[in-house]
């Protein structure tokens, strides 16, 4: 039951890091640190919670990939946008 | 089937559970899996494809949001500020301990402990009641101020480009998470009901730990949704 807790009170800590870091004027990092946040709570979910650290790796492959595609569609969208000429 | 026993020798109180135990995997399995782990971890495996089409159909929201963001990052900051970030940590701690009380509900499971279990899957059911409560109670207030999708947007302090797409990706985004979380309430229902009539014990709970994946998932799609949408100012 412990490691569920401490999974628990982790989350916690960084639901309250990103709240009080969304209050810091942060200039260009902002975005990024809110992200990172983010993606560590969601791993913790993802390998505790989900059980993902207990499976085999075949189930570990498709989430994986998956997250990597949905990261790839993300960023090149970003890419796409900012390198235009405006107007478009 | 019934007399089924494991191994030979003299039938004492653990070789009659585990007799018990041998017969219950066996009424379990489904006929072409060799064993009862090759079922589970089949059925793990096409949970997991399922899940990561949701990421995908999430995904492909968030690079629509990224797309907007860049090319309008003033106006999606400054709209960032009419979402109230305490009502947004409020449904992430909320959402964050149904999670916990359904990764216990599992453990419970595991130790074959059926009515903490059942205790368990309630509280997280009504989590997630109170979760779908504020969304809608907060969705009230935007819509009262005028914070309405596409070409309903009607409110006078944030008229830049870009405003209008900030709110209608809003609606959209966290609808469909409502949705999702609407979905996650009935599935997790629905397990405290088969749990109650016993279903589930430490050899098989296959749907109950599927259906807590589900559950997860709903949740770790929020954790990218408060901060997009409540959080970078």
């Amino acid at each position: 039951m412990k490691p569920y807790l401490w999974t628990f009170a982790a989350l916690l800590a960084l639901t309250f890091l990103t709240l009080g870091l969304s209050y810091v004027p942060m200039g260009a990092l902002g975005i990024p640190a809110a992200i990172a946040i983010a993606m560590a709570k969601a791993v913790l979910v993802v390998l505790f919670f989900m059980h993902l650290r207990e499976q085999r790796v075949s189930s570990r492959v498709t989430i994986v990939v998956a997250t990597l595609l949905a990261g790839v569609m993300v960023i090149l969208a970003t890419l796409d946008v900012a390198s235009r000429r405006l107007p478009f | 089937m019934a007399e089924a026993r494991v191994g030979k020798g003299p039938v004492t109180e653990r070789r009659r559970e585990e007799g018990a135990r041998h017969r219950r995997r066996e009424a379990v399995r489904a006929h072409h899996f060799g064993d009862l782990e090759s079922q589970v971890h089949a059925a793990q495996l096409g949970m997991w494809v399922f899940l990561a089409g949701e990421v995908l159909l999430f995904g492909a929201l968030f690079a629509l949001y990224a797309g907007y963001r860049v090319r309008f990052p003033e106006v999606f900051g400054e709209a960032t500020r009419h979402t109230d970030a305490w009502v947004g940590a409020g449904g992430t701690i909320v959402l964050l301990l149904a999670s916990l009380l359904v990764a216990l509900s599992i453990h419970a499971t595991r130790e074959d402990r059926r009515q903490r279990t059942g205790r368990l899957l309630l509280g997280a059911t009504t989590l997630g009641g109170i979760f779908l409560l504020l969304k809608g109670w907060e969705w009230m207030q935007h819509i009262q101020e005028g914070l309405l999708p596409g070409p309903y947007y009607d409110f006078p302090e944030l008229t830049g480009q870009g405003a209008m797409a900030f709110f209608t990706l809003y609606y959209v985004m966290t609808g469909v998470h409502f949705l999702h979380v609407t979905g996650g309430v009935g599935v997790l229902l629905w397990l405290w009901w088969r749990n109650r009539r016993q279903a589930f014990d430490a050899e098989y709970h296959v749907p109950l730990e599927l259906g807590g994946m589900y559950w997860h998932l709903v949740d770790v799609i929020w954790l990218f949704l408060w901060p997009a949408f409540y959080l970078m100012r």
